[in-house]
């Protein structure tokens, strides 16, 4: 065989040579790199043909993504052989060259690296929601040949996913085609189906300072009364909600939301209203102190926020979860605390 | 090495052995024998089969001997037995 025709065999079949343990040692591998590359640059493999740039998220979740389309399709792929291969075909050749089939998403996330991938999209989208199309010509170029450059890469990984299924259950022609490309679409839906179960657990609960300074936030609090930690950690956790939309971090910011806000409130709602707070107050400075109700079991906290022209309160209404039940942006009624 | 013909250049119909000839005395056995089913496979596949049965039916050998994968090796014998199972059929045909 010539080196011409082995360049293109391990480039294109690289089953001809490796299967089994071997390849199912390297594609986790491969899954477990492009994780760790994908949690750098928040590219998130979030069905087995989907790639997407979006929120941050703990590093494990984007390995669990890549391992969750590995098994759906694995598994669909098993079923579509055992129905229509005629050979007695090994679970461990399918399963592993499945994996190491993902590896060009390597290379997909290698290219959603620049920051220009992350930040035009979020643009892009708010900008359109206000109608106001200011866009950077060089972001849309950049972010268009970035995405170019991510299709044949894809269609890569395609072409390996179907080869594996080819070879690990000996199928050639029309009908293996027709059936990869049915098992693909099953696998996909089936992998989106997983991620909904998945992106609850991957959310982390925005973590509540345990003692913030009470004098940091300008609670007043009464000596000897055992609801003041609760209080310092409740206006601690309302402090820590306005950091996170100063830092535009709206996923981790709706992590702390109760199920009710989460449907009546979604990430692009949140954005659009912090956006909105800014525009008419002009940009976010600092935070002034906080003031701590309680009505009816809820705990509220109005963080006193300093924006360019005006300051306002961000209220922030706990329950008894201390998850955010309500959010507003009100008038500053009293005097900032200290 | 010559390739030894199966089929009829003229009608693509089975050749057949006419005559054999002794290699040590030069005796000449005229006669009309069937080529053995094997004889039907190219020189790799014959060459495949023979190892095949020297590293006695181990699939996991015959891939680490021709340094490709198991399913690889399999499916090709998978190849084998399907052109065997098509020349069983076709003389069952011709009767």
């Amino acid at each position: 065989m010539n080196p011409q025709n082995k360049t293109r065999i391990l480039l294109f079949n690289p089953f001809f040579y490796i299967a089994g343990g071997q390849a199912l040692g390297l594609g986790l591998a491969a899954i477990l790199l492009t994780g760790l590359v994908g949690s750098f640059g928040h590219t998130h493999f979030d069905g087995v043909l989907d790639t997407h740039v979006g929120a941050s998220a703990p590093l494990w979740f984007f390995v669990a993504e890549g391992i969750i389309d590995w098994l759906c399709l694995s598994v669909v792929l098993w079923i579509c052989g055992k129905i229509i291969s005629q050979t007695a075909f090994r679970t461990v050749d399918l399963f592993g060259t499945q994996a190491l089939a993902r590896w060009p998403a390597f290379f997909i996330c290698l290219i959603a690296l620049p920051k220009v991938f992350r930040r035009f999209p979020l643009e892009a989208v708010a900008q359109l929601k206000q109608g106001n199309f200011q866009f950077n010509t060089l972001d849309v170029i950049l972010f268009l040949a970035l995405a170019i450059a991510m299709l044949p890469f894809l269609c890569w990984m395609v072409a390996l996913m179907y080869k594996s299924f080819s070879v690990s259950c000996n199928v050639k022609g029309g009908k293996a085609i027709g059936t990869f490309i049915a098992g693909l679409l099953i696998a996909e839906i089936l992998s989106k189906l997983a991620m909904v179960l998945l992106i609850p657990l991957a959310i982390p609960q925005a973590p509540i300072p345990a003692k913030p300074a009470a004098s940091a936030t300008g609670i007043q609090s009464v000596p000897g009364d055992s609801s003041t930690n609760t209080d310092s950690d409740i206006a601690g956790a309302a402090t820590h909600f306005v950091d996170l939309l100063v830092k535009d971090d709206f996923a981790a910011a709706i992590a702390q939301f109760d199920a009710t806000m989460k449907t009546a409130l979604p990430e692009p709602k949140l954005r659009e209203a912090w956006q909105s707070v800014q525009k008419q107050f002009g940009p976010f400075q600092k935070q002034l102190g906080t003031r701590l109700q309680e009505v009816e079991g809820y705990k509220i906290v109005f963080v006193t926020c300093q924006f360019e022209k005006s300051s306002l309160d961000t209220k922030v209404v706990f329950d008894s979860n201390h998850q955010v039940a309500g959010l507003f942006f009100v008038p500053t009624t009293t005097p900032s605390p200290k | 090495m010559k390739r030894l013909p199966v089929s009829c250049p003229s009608c693509g119909g089975d050749l057949a052995v006419r005559r054999l000839c002794c290699a040590k005395c030069q005796t000449e056995i005229e006669g009309l024998y069937p080529l053995p089913p094997l004889a039907g496979f190219s020189p790799d596949d014959q060459e495949f089969i023979l190892e095949f049965i020297k590293a006695s039916g181990s699939l996991k050998d015959m891939a680490s001997l021709l340094r490709v994968s198991y399913p690889t090796v399999r499916n090709r014998l998978d190849d084998i037995i399907r052109k065997l199972r098509q020349n069983e059929v076709k003389p069952k045909e011709k009767k």
